[in-house]
C-alpha cells in the first residue's frame, strides 16, 4: 500500500507563519464552467490518499491516520475509490462505470514525467514533489445507459469494446484529428478525447490517476456514482487549462457533474530520519 | 470515523498474529501486534520483502501482492512519494482535512507523526504508538466534527 500527503493552499495562508513558503503554483482552482460544486466535498488544508489492492487496508491505514489527527485537523471530506481507472506499466487498461477504457493515454514515459510532473529544482524546498488536483465527478449512469453506443463513442471519440480511436486502427493507435468521412471529423471537435488532448492544449499532459467511487443512491433514487479524478502536474494551471475548455464544450458534461474539487501541493518523500514537509519549518 | 474511541497505542484490539517472516499476511495488517515504539522519523521504513510470487501467477499487472512494500524514505534527494508513480493499486481512499489548530508546532507534529506511520504502512506493518501527541505533549481533545462540511 502507499500513502500520499497533500498540503493544501490553507497551509500557506498565514496560520502557521509559512506563507514564504508557499509553493509558486499553489492556488484554489478558480470556477470554471459547469461547475457544480459542494461546499462538503470541496477543499482541505491537507490531504491523505491511501492505495492499496484491498479496501480494508486503505479504509483501515487512512482510520488510524485521522485518528492521529485529533485535536489538530478535523476531516472534511473523504471518497472510497475502487476499480483502478488507470493503467501502469504491464497492465491492461481498466474501465470506468460508463463502460471505456480510461487511461490508454496517459503520461508513460520518464521523459514525460519529467517534463509534465515532477517539479525541478527551481521549486526549492517542493523539487521531486507534484501538485495533486482532485475532482468528485458525479456520472449520471441510468442516463448514460440508455444512451445508444454510437453516441456513447461520439462523446469519448473512441470504440467502446477496444477503445480505439474513432480515426481508426486499434486501442493504442495514436488518434488522427484531421481524418474525415463524408466531410466530417471521424473524431468530433466535441468529444471527451478531443478536447481533452495535449494537441489542442499547446503540449500540456497531466498525469490522471482516477478510481471509481459509488455512494449508493442519491436523494431521487438513482445510482449515485462516478469517478475519482485525481491528477498530478507539476502546475495546477495545466488541469485548469484542460477543464475550461471540457466544461464548457465537452459532449460528456451532458452526462457528468463536477461536486468536488481540491489542490494540494505534494511535497517529495522524506529521507531517512525526516518527515514530510519537514523542509519548510526550517 | 470520529466517534472512534481507540487509543493510538491500542492498534484495532485484534488478536495478535504472528508477523510472517517475508512479507505480511493480511491479517498480520490488522493485527495489534507490531506495537514497536515509533519515534518520530526514527523508523528505517523498509521492513517485508517480497513474497515469492506462485507458479500460476495471474496476468502481469493483474496480480494482487498483499505483501508488497513501497519504500517511503528517499534514498536521494527530489524523490517523488509513493501512490503517484507507483503501479496503480485497486482500491483508494482519499480523506481532505481542515486544521482546527492554529500552532504551527502541532501542523509540524501532525506531519511528522503521519510520516513515521505511513513509513510503517508503507513497510506492511501496523502502526504502532507514534509520539508525541500533540505539540504540547498532551492528550488530545476529543474530535470535533467539523459543521460547514460533515463527512460524507
Ligand atoms: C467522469 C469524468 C471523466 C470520464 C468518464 C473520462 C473518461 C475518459 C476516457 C474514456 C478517455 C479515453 C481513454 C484515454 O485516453 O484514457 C479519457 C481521456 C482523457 N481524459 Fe478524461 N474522463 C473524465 C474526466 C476528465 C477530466 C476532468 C479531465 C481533465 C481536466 C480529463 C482529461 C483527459 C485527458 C487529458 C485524456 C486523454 C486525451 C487524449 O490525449 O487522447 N478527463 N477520459
Amino acid at each position: 500500500m502507499t500513502v500520499t500527503v497533500g498540503l493544501g493552499p490553507g497551509i500557506f495562508d498565514g496560520r502557521f507563519g509559512l506563507a514564504n513558503k508557499k509553493p509558486a503554483h499553489l492556488a484554489q482552482i478558480p470556477d470554471l464552467p459547469s461547475d457544480n460544486l459542494a461546499a462538503a466535498t470541496t477543499g482541505g488544508d491537507l490531504s491523505l490518499q491511501a492505495c492499496a489492492d484491498d479496501p480494508q487496508v486503505a479504509y483501515h491505514a487512512i482510520r488510524d491516520l485521522a485518528r492521529m489527527a485529533r485535536g489538530t485537523a478535523t476531516v472534511r471530506w473523504t471518497v472510497l475509490g475502487f476499480g483502478r481507472a488507470s493503467a501502469g506499466k504491464n497492465q491492461t487498461t481498466p474501465r470506468n462505470l460508463m463502460g471505456f477504457k480510461d487511461g490508454t493515454r496517459n503520461i508513460t514515459s520518464d521523459a514525460d514525467y519529467d517534463e509534465f510532473v515532477w517539479l525541478g529544482d527551481s521549486a526549492g524546498w517542493m523539487a521531486g514533489g507534484t501538485y495533486q488536483v482532485v475532482r468528485k465527478i458525479e456520472m449520471n449512469i441510468e442516463i448514460w445507459d440508455a444512451d445508444v453506443i454510437s453516441d456513447q463513442q461520439r462523446v469519448f471519440g473512441r470504440t467502446k469494446v477496444d477503445g480505439a480511436p474513432l480515426s481508426g486502427g486499434s486501442e493504442h493507435t495514436t488518434p488522427d484529428f484531421h481524418a474525415k468521412a463524408g466531410g466530417e471529423l471521424k473524431i468530433d471537435p466535441r468529444s471527451h478525447v478531443s478536447l481533452a488532448a495535449h494537441e489542442h492544449h499547446g503540449g500540456v499532459k497531466i498525469l490522471r490517476r482516477p478510481y471509481n467511487y459509488t455512494d449508493g443512491l442519491n436523494q431521487y433514487g438513482q445510482l449515485d456514482a462516478g469517478l475519482l479524478f485525481t491528477a498530478y502536474m507539476n502546475d495546477p494551471e495545466h488541469f485548469t487549462r484542460i477543464q475550461t475548455r471540457l466544461g464548457s464544450s465537452d459532449r460528456l458534461n451532458e452526462y457528468i457533474s463536477h461536486i468536488g474539487s481540491a489542490v494540494f501541493a505534494v511535497p517529495p518523500a522524506p529521507r531517512a530520519g525526516e518527515y514530510i514537509g519537514q523542509a519548510l519549518f526550517r | 470515523m470520529t466517534e472512534d474511541r481507540h487509543d493510538d497505542g491500542a492498534g484495532s484490539g485484534e488478536h495478535v498474529p504472528a508477523p510472517a517472516p517475508s512479507g505480511v499476511s493480511r491479517r498480520a495488517l490488522f493485527g495489534g501486534g507490531l506495537a514497536a515504539a515509533a519515534g518520530v522519523g526514527a523508523l528505517a521504513g523498509i521492513g517485508g520483502s517480497l513474497a515469492a510470487q506462485a507458479a500460476s501467477a495471474p496476468p502481469p499487472g493483474e496480480d494482487i501482492d498483499l505483501s508488497a512494500s513501497h519504500p517511503f524514505y528517499a534514498e536521494a534527494t527530489k524523490q517523488p512519494q509513493g501512490g503517484i508513480r507507483t503501479v496503480p493499486q485497486r482500491y483508494c481512499v482519499l480523506m481532505t482535512f481542515d486544521m482546527s489548530s492554529t500552532l504551527t508546532a502541532d501542523l509540524q507534529v501532525l506531519l511528522a507523526r503521519w510520516s513515521a506511520a505511513i513509513a510503517q504502512l508503507q513497510a506492511g506493518k501496523t502502526i504502532g504508538s507514534v509520539s508525541p501527541r500533540t505539540a504540547r505533549g498532551s492528550a488530545p481533545t476529543p474530535a470535533r466534527r467539523s459543521t460547514s462540511a460533515p463527512p460524507r
